[in-house]
């Protein structure tokens, strides 16, 4: 492992990321969400994050930046995913005919997941490798 | 620098791809909601392309009327009519009609300005002002009639210091004048703690309105809301405003107050509106002899009230009779004791109620002593002196022993007119298997034309301490034509002798099957009378000779054994009605589940029985496994069925011709061509087409079926003049006349406008009814919405149910009638009408997952019997089931209902959808197609439900093993398919007619987006990764 490179503004901004992605996973799960193509793609966005700042720190090249844009790029697929069967429930929610605490755990998810993405998507503009 | 501008291509692309993968999904979403966007956009996914083979016109079912707006005007004449004759004078001392020329008036009531049209969601009444269409008050009404209104008053209500009191309910985010009650579709665990009556205080009304009033005739408008979705809570509520009631039924502090004004300050005419269809206490208006009239409108539809002012004024003689009881305590009927909330005694975590909604039931111990059955039955027990009938058991507002006097305001059937009428019963003939009527001569004594109804009860032999019947049940009716002062006509009211036998649990017939609907040996009385107690007072002189012992509780009341003519049964009979039948509902009833339970019902033996609220139920083991939705599970059995054969016919095939051309019907249900047509459909178009049954029914392309459009509901279809239309077909591949474009100056006008259905009965006039079916199917014409949800066949189980306003009355057979005339109507036209909620759909509160135990006996005689006309006569074209659940099985998804009693003992051959569903683990597909439930409303629901989608990979794997599944999804298809073919679905289809899928520019947006996106995503990550290659090699 190269210990003598410098942990850049973008590989820190990876980092939370791909722990924001794994939070996403948990949160998916525990709010009892159905659909398991969410939590696969979840894991997969994850992976692409952590196999990014792996190689990040043993590499160095243009390769860990590809996998970060794939970290993101998955990140927006999971939440297109997951919003397409919720769609019904929002209609009664914001229709007030049900309760709000329906989509509670899934707005927690979405959020974070929005959030992840938008490190994501400036860590991928700053670069997950140094100079 | 490099560095910075790789960076910037990088999170470009970065971006780029993800808009394009959001836009992939959001194309994904819009396809799965493609019938919504379409209905909403007024655009089509399919399109009929016809080759021009065929000779026929396509046209199977047509219009009366030349345009759209020709049936505008006749449903609004219809609505005007209903309500002139489902308006009920329950009282008047002189007062009415009101002279115009002489009269000036004043409306007390500040609801009166904002009234209660139609109940909130299912029979919303609405109107599309920006379009020029208006709704009708009865003050706009008055004015329209020539009466003079005092503008003081008005003045004061439209000022903003009315402001804090008027009712506005939030529905869909929007507010809603004339209503109090929220809808909400999760289960309510608590009772709302406040309903707001929408009147002012006295201190709100100053001295100057108030002498403007003196001199002028007072109208004082009192009004109650109703809503899908809600209920009224028994226990007392407080107004927010400081307003204060004993219960929400009765008559409020500010409304109590408001009326003692209005008799302080009138000309001594003080006319009660009853505004409600919900039935209010009112004895004390009634006994109040300051006022002078009572008029009941029920909640009217957008120009009902001018049918109330027309009433009001004298332009027509009131002839409605009221559809309800009007007890003196609306709590009093012992089907309120076990209403409202009641909960599973399980451990915490037994039944998930998010999931499983298992955790709440009621039990209906009233039996089948709902409505007057129980106030008539009493009473005549009580005069018999039987059945501990005067004791203190189920005493509300009698002073120690129960006394119907005490109890009773108004009578099931009552109304009063301007003129009177003598009604005599010449003749009955009872014919046990065969066709039985009553003939009845009616004479205007008065001095004013009026039509008056003639209501034929009959009275079967109770024998103590064996089958439950009720003392008196209306088995038929009729109205008069306008009948001049003086005039007589002869009336014949036919009746089937099926409908006077009770449902015997316990009978065993001679094929060896249990349950049998009887007629015992004994004496049968059948009579006539202004309402039930007339009639049962009639025959009770009869059987006891006198009527020294009868009690009246209406000065018009005229009591005459003459009017009661008894038939003597020779022998029990338990065959002629029960071929085919058995019990099908014994797990319904929690004394057979829970036997060591000991609930008692409501018997006849003794009164005193059955009055107690049945709390903390224990479900058993087998209940739980059924609360818990553990029914059918998919696995591998069989060969699998036939689809996607390739045999080329299609539905058109099954539409008969004559050699000219005219309809002649389809092809019959039995014949084997319908199998050779359903092999033709895919599987997955199959299963699509069960989740996606109900708002829009799913196209089938493989046979030609293009997408079939239903919407709710009782008071006409709830959208508005043509989406519906365009959600079909496209200008230019119509031919039909009753095309309307959406440049239409009525293609935004709303459809749902007619009087509730509580007001429709009031008429008691079939013809009516028939008539609004007819326009009903017009509108369907018009719009190619080709399915209703509607007419609502539940029973007035319980007056606090805010939904009755969807339903006919507390009488089975007033329901059934009504029911078989609106479905023959709408048949007429091609319309599938669509009954709901199949059944006991009793209460709105936790209405999802509800647990209904009932007795077979009263599920039979009480709710099923509305039901069974028009759908064992298959005028009803589809029925929607209930969201409740019969005993512990989801009503949907209960074969015993759906198949034992549906199919097998009605022959009902129209197909069976679910209502929306509201929780998709207990209304899950797999056991409402097992069931024989058929199709399932609100294709989406399944997208987040542990059970999954239908059409996902993997159930669709398990189905393709199911044989058993498939058979149960071909039977479904038959009934549906043989149903759109007699139905106006196939107006413009013809045989050389394609269904074609286009994509609507919505549709080639989002794919113009997605292509956009891509390519601009890749060209950027082109651009980057070409950069980075070139940094790497400097």
């Amino acid at each position: 492992m190269n210990n003598n490179k410098k942990i850049t503004f973008g590989f820190v901004l990876a980092a939370a990321s791909t722990v924001l992605s794994v939070v996403c996973a948990v949160l998916y799960k525990s709010a009892m969400m159905k659909d398991d193509r969410t939590y696969m793609v979840l894991i997969a966005a994850a992976a692409a994050g952590a196999l990014s700042l792996i190689l990040a720190r043993v590499m160095g090249k243009e390769i860990p930046n590809l996998l970060l844009c794939a970290h993101a790029v998955l990140l927006m697929a999971a939440l297109g995913i997951s919003i397409a069967p919720m769609v019904n429930e929002m209609g009664l929610v914001f229709a007030g005919l049900n309760p709000q605490t329906n989509l509670s755990g899934f707005i927690t998810y979405a959020v974070a997941a929005g959030i992840a993405w938008l490190i994501s998507v400036v860590a991928s503009f700053a670069g997950v490798t140094g100079k | 620098m490099k560095d910075k501008k790789i960076g910037l291509k990088r999170g470009l692309s970065v971006i780029l791809a993800s808009v394009c993968v959001l836009s992939l999904f959001a194309s994904s979403i819009a396809q799965t909601w493609a019938g919504k966007i379409n209905t909403f956009l007024g655009t089509s996914s399919f399109e009929t392309v016809k080759t021009g083979e065929s000779t026929s016109d396509g046209i199977y079912f047509e219009s009366e009327f030349q345009s759209v707006k020709d049936v505008i005007d006749a449903k609004e004449a219809l609505a005007r009519e209903i309500s002139q004759e489902g308006t009920v004078l329950f009282k008047n001392n002189g007062a009415l009609p009101l002279d115009p020329a002489s009269e000036k008036v004043t409306i007390w009531g500040l609801n009166a300005l904002a009234p209660t049209f139609g109940g909130l969601i299912g029979s919303t009444t609405s109107v599309n002002y920006e379009a020029g269409q208006t709704t009708v008050t009865l003050i706009d009404a008055l004015k329209e009639n020539g009466v003079s209104l005092n503008e003081e008053l008005l003045n004061l209500y439209n000022s903003s210091a009315a402001d804090a009191y008027r009712r506005k309910a939030a529905f869909f985010g929007q507010e809603v004048p004339g209503h109090s009650l929220i809808p909400v579709f999760w289960p309510m665990f608590e009772t709302a703690d406040s309903y707001m009556i929408g009147e002012p205080p006295a201190s709100f009304y100053t001295q100057e309105v108030l002498d403007a009033a003196k001199d002028t005739a007072a109208v004082v408008f009192l009004s109650r809301d109703s809503s899908e979705a809600s209920d009224y809570a028994v226990s007392t509520m407080k107004d927010p405003n400081g307003d204060n009631f004993e219960r929400p039924m009765a008559l409020s502090d500010n409304e109590k107050a408001m009326i003692e004004l209005a008799k302080a300050n009138s000309n001594g005419k003080v006319i009660v509106v009853l505004n409600s269809d919900v039935t209010m206490e009112i004895a004390e208006l009634k006994n109040d002899p300051a006022i002078s009239a009572i008029v009941w409108a029920g909640l009217p539809g957008a120009y009902g009230f001018r049918g109330v002012a027309d009433v009001l004024t004298g332009a027509v003689n009131p002839s409605g009779h009221i559809s309800d009881t009007y007890a003196v305590n609306s709590v009093s009927a012992p089907s309120m004791q076990n209403f409202g909330l009641f909960f599973f005694d399980v451990a915490d975590g037994t039944i998930d109620p998010g999931n499983d909604k298992g955790n709440w039931y009621i039990i209906e111990t009233e039996g089948i002593y709902v409505g007057y059955k129980y106030y008539e039955t009493r009473y005549e027990d009580a005069v018999l002196g039987q059945g501990n009938a005067d004791g203190a058991a189920g005493v509300f507002a009698s002073n120690g022993a129960w006394d119907y006097a005490s109890e009773v305001a108004y009578p099931f059937g009552y109304g009063m007119s301007y003129t009177s009428f003598e009604q005599k019963l010449d003749s009955v003939e009872f014919n046990i298997g065969g066709q039985s009527k009553a003939v009845v001569t009616v004479t205007n004594t008065g001095s004013v034309p009026g039509k008056s109804v003639v209501q034929l009860y009959a009275q079967a032999p109770y024998i103590q301490g064996g089958v439950e019947k009720a003392a008196i049940q209306l088995v038929g009716f009729a109205k008069t034509s306008t009948l001049e002062a003086g005039a007589s006509e002869t009336v014949t009211v036919d009746f089937d002798a099926k409908y006077v036998a009770s449902y015997d649990e316990t009978a065993v017939k001679a094929d060896g099957t249990q349950g049998a609907w009887i007629l015992d040996a004994g004496d049968y009385y059948f009579s006539i009378g202004n309402g039930a107690h007339e009639a049962l007072n009639n025959v009770l002189a009869a059987k006891l000779g006198s009527d020294e012992k009868l009690v009246k509780i209406n000065e018009d009341e005229v009591i005459s054994a003459d009017n009661a003519k008894m038939v003597s049964v020779g022998e029990k009979d338990i065959e002629t009605y029960s071929a085919g039948v058995q019990n099908q509902l014994q797990d319904g009833d929690i004394r057979k589940l829970l036997p060591e339970r000991g609930v008692e019902f409501i018997t006849r033996s003794d009164w005193s029985k059955g009055w107690d609220p049945v709390w903390g139920i224990s479900p058993s083991e087998d209940m739980l496994k059924n609360l818990k939705n553990q029914v059918y599970e998919l696995t591998e059995n069989g060969e699998g069925e036939t689809w996607d054969a390739g045999n080329g016919m299609r539905l058109i095939d099954m539409v008969l011709l004559d050699d000219n051309g005219n309809y002649q019907g389809t092809v019959a249900f039995d014949d084997p061509m319908w199998d050779t047509l359903i092999e033709n459909v895919t599987l997955d178009e199959a299963v699509a087409f069960m989740k996606g049954a109900g708002g829009n029914f799913e196209p089938l392309n493989s046979i030609g079926l293009h997408m079939v459009t239903a919407y709710d509901g009782p008071v006409g279809f709830v959208s508005d003049q043509v989406p519906g239309y365009t959600a079909n077909w496209t200008e230019s591949e119509s031919d039909e006349p009753t095309y309307v474009g959406p440049d239409s100056e009525y293609a935004n006008w709303q459809m749902p406008t007619m009087p509730t259905e509580p007001v429709v009965a009031a008429t008691f006039n079939v013809d009516l009814v028939e008539r609004e079916g007819e326009l009903f199917g017009e509108d369907s014409l018009w719009s190619n919405a080709c399915s209703i949800f509607g007419p609502g066949l539940n029973n007035h189980r319980a007056t606090y149910c805010s939904r009755n306003h969807e339903y006919y009355s507390e009488d089975s057979m007033l329901t059934n009638i009504l029911g078989v005339a609106a479905c023959k109507g709408g048949k007429s036209k091609g319309l599938m009408m669509e009954p709901k909620h199949f059944a006991l759909n009793h209460q709105e509160a936790n209405r999802s997952g509800t647990a209904t135990f009932v007795s077979e006996q009263g599920a039979r005689e009480i709710e099923l019997r509305g039901f069974q006309g028009c759908m064992e006569g298959n005028y009803a074209q589809g029925v929607m089931t209930a969201f409740n659940r019969l005993g512990c099985v989801y009503a949907g998804a209960h074969r015993g209902l759906l198949t034992g009693i549906l199919r097998d003992e009605w022959g009902y051959t129209g197909y069976v959808v679910t209502d929306m569903i509201n929780g998709a683990e207990y209304m899950n597909w797999r056991d409402v197609t097992f069931a024989g439930g058929g199709g399932c409303l609100t294709e989406n629901a399944y997208d987040s439900s542990i059970i999954g989608d239908p059409n996902s990979a993997d159930n669709m794997k398990l189905i393709q093993k199911d044989t058993v599944f498939q058979q149960e999804l071909k039977k479904m298809l038959k009934y549906d398919l043989y149903t759109f073919a007699n139905s106006n679905t196939m107006n413009g289809v013809t045989t050389d007619t394609r269904v074609v899928r286009v994509h609507p520019w919505w549709e080639k947006t989002l794919t113009g987006v997605n292509w956009g996106s891509g390519i601009l995503a890749l060209l950027a990550f082109a651009w980057y990764l070409s950069s980075a290659l070139r940094k790497k090699e400097d």
